[in-house]
């Protein structure tokens, strides 16, 4: 218990065995694997190859850049995929932790309510969003009907005009929970006493959410953010239980083809197109976390 | 009764060795031997013949045996076979059924790491031993001098050997007709329709069919992988027009590219797209509700198995009759030979081999292969050498069979009579509808199924790609 | 007047939503009672015969009780370990805020992005000899969620005073007195929301404990649904009642959690 002049000793309070257990659960059987999975995107590696593979330099990569099928568009989709969920999940969800954060009646039960898509199996998800969103006999399209509005009737998964919108729908109805359950977390750490103070200053909802809420929530906006970004650039589920890239290939995105290459025992070029992805992501998801944590250490 | 009991026990010793890890399943096998006894009795009585055979050779008794199979596959039908071959040696059998989509990768993912079960599955057809399991001789038990081999008929051995001529596997499977078209039959009488035999008769079928409100011929596309099979079923009427195609798809100098009676099928297939005799929005459609709109009178034809119309009167209760024709793409009269199906290996890495090889001779005994067939809803028959064995097939297979030339059997379907065409089912499957939805031309999506052969030629190492 | 409408124009709004969101589920509950060909339909109606059994079927087909028992095992074993864990290192890692801190901070983000390879992870476990075994499934499962849980926990930590550190070594605690009796309260909203979302991705897999045992008796609950995926034809019904089955543990735990959330705003609050 010894104190050297009221300063903290920070070796002593914040030991490093904290980090040990963690660190080497990390490190052993998540990164150290993952890594070795890197490292055979620069091999031959196919289902063939059972006596050991051999290294090929950056064969894979080239092949992937030069070849006949457009893995280009894919990459394409994953990024419009990744914008567009993002942007129709965070924001709604951000008003309506708000709105679930105030005073009102029956808040808990609407937070629950609102959570459950997340905890649907996907291939659930496909089914019944394939029965729902079917063009004859499907209840999205009866329920248009019945409510007179018969115009705005489609064919949800096969018209190429429409498909992704029904994505991002379903994307969206199915994540907003989530993302919502982090921000009430974010907003449960604000202080009740800035916003009386607002109050008293006759702020409006705008401003309150600009000057208080905003700078205050950095923390979950950046994990939500974080999340949502490497959610949307490696998506797949989704995508595959609702329409497997189709039609044709309208909606294929990068983990979709390399999925196919998987499935055809090219483990290789499987593995580099996720390595691909997985640089995207990192350039990605480091610059995020940079950008906002500085506005954090400056707030 | 015993079921229930092993799993109360099972769950009961779950919960004391939970953090044990995998302490649990001792406990169980030494429940399991005095829940046994009762039985013994019985079974020696039963087929004695058997059991002192395998008294003799071995005692497995307290052994498990695991099985590592794709969901529907085996179903219910094996259930009361595995419950007497546990009973009969005294070990347990754990099934490991999973999902489908995840069964490839996973059977390649455990044989790689050298932890595969006892015995596993794959959906066999003559190229798939070496293209799926790569190196048999060295994954699979030998079985080429088993005494059970000839069980199966010529044709689903095939399926079994590799290229280096060894049986590995053993393939019990049905010999219904598969992926016909089954159509109403009360409604094409009383619409004054026949069974159309060439495409034209087909068009005007269909366009009386959809004067009437009905959808023509049901086509489940959002599935994926059925839509297909109206190209690959008929592989018969390509070899028909050009004779020796399937050997210059296997050698490599013949391509699926320009085929003209490919391109035929292809326009054909669009035409009755555009014209929404497959339904109004076919792609967005899938199967899940496929028995019912048979049911309620809303189509009048699909692609299915035969067995398809007795689940399909027993589940909707209709008292419509239903019949089978070979689909008529393609002026098509071919009959859709498939000595493909689900096959089991015998896993060389195994801790009891003989265990494993008593359970292949056990499962090929008549009584079980009866029990197979009679625990199945969707067999009609079993396709085995074996004259005791009571068939049940359905008078209307009889009646379609009746209508097959015997001289149009010979040519098996397209998927499995050429090499690597079945790997790229899927990627078909979308070229098929961007064909369909007019972003992609008819002799684009015969190109590619070329370039992706080629792909897994490449990856096989085929000498004929070089 | 003025401050009433809106409250109603928000219940009804809440309530569109939640219609939405619920449509689906009530598809699920209902179907789960219907028989085979019935259920295949999808459709809002009531079941023409309540055909309870779905339940007792699949309780016993598909062994979801020894399922239960490993999915609850997996999922609260390995988020507790996981949270408590990623909670103290993101401690250490928020509070000491040196070059070398900053670089595992973002050493062990990079996890957020990487990819899962089965192959290699099955033979690193193998090496360790933890294959097919419920403890290997359950390190793996913790392994996989501490970048999520450090990157988020850390994101939330600063929020709490270092004063607070300071005050409580004055009074004579240790670290591990600092961390759990004022740091963990303080952080309760976090670690329940980290809980919860952990608790529900480790029940939903199924995929690890499928590549990580070779025996069915290790298999999660959710494994079962595709049990009634027949090669023709689907057994919708069991389908369905298997889901509302798996459903209803997570239900139960975001329930409870959403206490603690609420539970830990207010001590919160009372303490500013």
């Amino acid at each position: 218990m010894s104190e050297s002049g009221g300063k903290v000793n920070k070796k002593r309070i914040y030991p490093n065995w904290f980090l040990i257990i963690p660190l080497l659960l990390y490190v052993g059987f998540f990164l150290l694997p993952s890594l070795m999975g890197v490292f055979y995107s620069f091999t031959d590696w196919t289902s063939r190859s059972t006596d050991g593979v051999s290294f090929v330099g950056l064969e894979n990569y080239v092949e992937i850049f030069t070849s006949n099928k457009d893995y280009v568009s894919g990459i394409f989709n994953t990024l419009k995929f990744t914008v567009v969920s993002n942007v129709l999940k965070l924001i709604p969800a951000l008003l309506l932790a708000i709105m679930l954060q105030e005073k009102m009646r029956g808040k808990n039960f609407y937070r629950t309510l609102l959570y459950l898509p997340s905890i649907l199996p996907f291939v659930i998800i496909g089914l019944i969003f394939k029965s729902i969103l079917n063009y004859n006999n499907g209840l999205l399209n009866g329920v248009l009907e019945f409510l007179q509005l018969g115009f705005l009737k489609q064919k949800w998964l096969s018209d190429l005009d429409v498909v992704w919108k029904s994505i991002f729908g379903l994307d969206a109805w199915r994540g907003i929970g989530y993302v919502m359950t982090i921000f009430i977390a974010g907003l449960s750490t604000i202080p009740k006493t800035y916003y009386e103070a607002a109050q008293i200053d006759g702020a409006n909802f705008w401003q309150r959410l600009r000057h208080i809420t905003l700078p205050m929530l950095s923390g979950a906006i950046m994990i939500n953010l974080v999340f949502g970004l490497t959610y949307g650039l490696k998506v797949f589920d989704i995508v595959y239980v609702l329409t497997n890239g189709g039609p044709g290939h309208a909606t294929e995105v990068m983990t979709t083809y390399s999925y196919q290459l998987y499935s055809s025992g090219q483990y290789g070029m499987a593995t580099a197109l996720n390595t691909i992805l997985l640089i995207i992501t990192l350039i990605v998801g480091v610059f995020v976390v940079r950008k906002i944590g500085k506005q954090e250490v400056q707030q | 009764m015993k079921k229930k009991l092993v799993s109360v026990v099972l769950s009961a010793a779950m919960c004391a060795s939970m953090l044990v890890g995998c302490g649990g399943t001792t406990d169980t096998a030494k429940e399991d031997t005095t829940a046994k006894e009762e039985t013994t009795d019985e079974e020696d009585t039963a087929d004695a013949g058997e059991k002192t055979d395998a008294a003799a050779s071995t005692d497995f008794s307290g052994e498990e045996l695991s099985i590592l199979v794709s969901a529907g596959w085996m179903d219910n039908r094996y259930d009361e076979t595995i419950a007497r071959f546990e009973e009969t040696y005294d070990v347990t059998v754990d099934l490991q059924a999973i999902p489908a989509d995840q069964y490839d990768d996973l059977l390649q993912s455990k044989l790689t790491t050298d932890s595969c079960a006892d015995i596993f599955w794959i959906s066999s057809n003559p190229f798939a031993v070496d293209s799926v399991i790569v190196d048999p001789a060295k994954y699979c038990i030998d079985f080429s001098d088993a005494e059970w081999k000839d069980i199966m008929p010529e044709a689903r051995q095939a399926s079994c050997k590799a290229a280096d001529g060894k049986l590995y596997g053993l393939q019990i499977w049905h010999n219904s007709p598969e992926y016909v078209m089954v159509y109403n039959k009360t409604m094409f009488e009383e619409m004054k329709l026949t069974v159309p035999t060439t495409y034209d008769e087909m068009l005007a079928v269909c366009e009386k069919i959809a004067a009437e409100g009905v959808t023509p011929w049901f086509m489940p596309g959002a599935d994926g992988w059925q839509h297909p099979l109206a190209f690959f079923q008929i592989g018969g009427v390509y070899e028909e027009t050009t004779p020796g195609l399937y050997d210059g798809l296997n050698n490599n100098t013949a391509t699926f590219a320009n085929n003209e009676k490919m391109l035929e099928v292809l326009n054909q297939y669009k035409e009755l797209s555009d014209k929404g005799y497959f339904g109004e929005d076919w792609i967005g459609t899938d199967s899940s509700n496929m028995q019912n709109e048979f049911g309620d009178r809303n189509c009048a034809m699909a692609m299915a198995n035969s067995s398809y119309i007795k689940q399909l009167q027993d589940e909707t209760g209709s008292t419509d009759e239903f019949g089978l024709f070979l689909i008529p793409l393609g002026d098509n009269d071919t009959y859709p030979t498939n000595p493909a199906g689900p096959t089991m290996f015998g896993y060389k890495g195994t801790e009891h081999p003989e265990l494993v090889e008593e359970f292949f001779k056990f499962v090929t005994q008549t009584e079980s292969l009866q029990e197979i067939l009679d625990n199945s809803p969707s067999y009609t028959n079993l396709d085995v050498n074996d004259d005791k064995i009571e068939q049940h097939w359905l008078p209307e297979e009889e009646a379609f069979m009746a209508t097959v030339d015997k001289t149009k059997m010979a040519t098996s379907v397209l998927q499995t009579g050429t090499k690597y065409t079945n790997d790229y089912w899927m990627d078909w499957s979308a070229d098929m509808v961007a064909f369909c939805q007019g972003t992609m031309e008819a002799n684009d999506v015969l190109t590619n199924m070329d370039a992706n052969r080629a792909e897994a030629a490449g990856v096989a190492g085929d000498d004929a790609w070089k | 007047m003025k401050k009433t409408m809106p409250k109603v124009l928000k219940q009804v709004f809440c309530i569109l939503l939640c219609l939405i969101v619920v449509i689906p589920f009530y598809m699920v509950l209902i179907n789960s009672f219907k028989t085979k060909p019935e259920a295949a339909r999808m459709s809002l109606a009531l079941p023409t015969e309540w055909a309870f059994s779905n339940y007792t079927e699949v309780i016993e087909k598909g062994k979801l009780v020894q399922g239960f028992m490993n999915s609850m095992l997996y999922a609260a074993v390995s988020t507790v370990i996981g949270v408590m864990g990623s909670a103290m290192a993101a401690f250490v890692m928020s509070r000491r805020r040196s070059k070398m801190y900053n670089f595992l901070y973002y050493f062990v983000l990079c996890g957020l992005f990487f990819p899962v390879n089965y192959v290699t992870l099955v033979k690193v476990l193998g090496a360790v000899h933890l294959t097919n075994s419920r403890l290997g499934i359950i390190v793996v499962f913790t392994s996989a969620m501490i970048p999520f849980c450090v990157f988020t926990i850390r994101n939330f930590i600063s929020s709490v005073p270092v004063e607070l550190d300071e005050a409580a070594v004055i009074d004579g605690s240790g670290p591990v007195t600092l961390f759990f009796k004022i740091i963990t309260p303080m952080l309760k909203p976090t670690l329940v929301t980290c809980f919860i979302l952990q608790f529900m991705g480790v029940w939903s897999d199924f995929l690890t404990p499928l590549y990580l045992s070779s025996k069915s008796a290790l298999y999660p609950m959710t494994m079962a649904v595709y049990q009634f995926f027949g090669k023709n034809t689907n057994h919708w019904n069991y389908i369905f009642a298997d889901i509302v089955l798996t459903c209803i543990p997570v239900i139960i735990v975001y329930l409870i959690g959403q206490k603690y959330i609420v539970g830990g705003l207010t001590s919160g609050a009372v303490k500013e």
